[in-house]
């Protein structure tokens, strides 16, 4: 990640906040809460793409389709935007009139103003999003065995997301955002299904090949 | 360096896709759009027009007929903030 990019994405994270902000009315004091809103959304589905990324790269399920390191770079840019985006979730709610967030209630689990325990589960989600996204530029220091370890901690950050997205958001019963949260977890249940029976297919692999070769020298 | 610049267009495509989403949610979000919002106007409505005409009235047709005041927007606020309460409690 180059430091262009990291300046793009504040910029394209401070457009968002203009034009919502320009387009929605500017004055509204609801604001903050609808913007708040709309970047968890999208937090979400970017943390769903990478997500979908790392597992397509695991299972080289897409290796027919595009190249690994084209795969990879989504991946790892669509964990980087997440994290943007989060923090556009949250900030924006340092701004609401009705519920008092200080940054402290933002950065601690369990201390929000608003459903402390989903909102809780969700700052320790996006916590566990930025400790496995920062492990990417320490996989050097740390050794590929304590990296891919530190990696299993995606699943972990996905499911607080999904819990805390689907339980406090105030959206989950419109369709289109029902059915995303749906669809995420399908296509994560799905590739995750298809990881653990590839990584059986691989252990039983040798074995067999082991077996066979002893069954020959009889 | 060559090989960050080859995903460069990729890259554009995720943040302007992410933008337009954001852009769009709080726009969708500020207007009439939301259920939330759908609901508490309907019950501002019909406590105004029922504190004015003093008549006996249903939901929906109130909903439809009432006029764009100061008093009916005040309200709209306030029944806003409660559902936002009770949504939290």
């Amino acid at each position: 990640m180059t430091r262009d990019w990291i300046l793009l994405g504040l910029a394209a994270i401070a457009t968002s906040l203009l034009l919502s902000l320009g387009l929605a009315g500017g004055s509204g004091a609801q604001l903050p809460w609808y913007l708040s809103r709309a970047s968890g959304l999208v937090a979400f589905a970017l943390l769903t793409g990478s997500m979908v990324m790392g597992l397509l790269i695991t299972t080289k399920a897409a290796d027919g389709i595009a190249s690994r390191s084209r795969v990879f770079d989504a991946h790892q840019f669509m964990s980087v935007a997440a994290i943007g985006f989060i923090a556009l979730h949250g900030g924006a709610l340092l701004f609401d009139g009705f519920f008092h967030f200080t940054p402290l209630s933002l950065l601690i689990p369990f201390a929000s103003p608003y459903l402390p325990l989903w909102t809780g589960l969700g700052v320790i989600g996006a916590w566990l999003t930025v400790g496995v996204t920062a492990s990417f530029w320490m996989r050097g220091r740390i050794g590929q065995r304590r990296w891919r370890m530190l990696h299993f901690a995606t699943f972990g950050a996905y499911v607080l997301a999904f819990v805390h997205g689907f339980s406090s958001g105030t959206d989950t019963q419109q369709p289109l955002v029902f059915w995303m949260y749906v669809f995420s977890g399908a296509a994560i249940g799905a590739l995750l299904a298809y990881r653990i029976a590839v990584a059986r297919a691989k252990r039983q692999a040798p074995a067999t090949s082991m077996a066979r070769r002893a069954a020959v020298s009889r | 360096m060559a090989r960050k610049n080859k995903h460069n267009g990729m890259r554009a495509w995720i943040l302007s896709l992410s933008v337009a989403g954001v852009v769009g949610g709080t726009v969708y979000f500020a207007g009439a759009g939301t259920p939330t919002t759908v609901a508490a106007d309907s019950g501002i409505t019909t406590a105004v027009t029922t504190t004015a005409s003093g008549a006996n009235t249903s939901t929906s047709s109130v909903a439809t007929a009432a006029p764009a005041t100061a008093a009916s927007t005040k309200t709209t606020t306030t029944t806003t903030t409660k559902a936002r309460k009770s949504r939290s409690s």
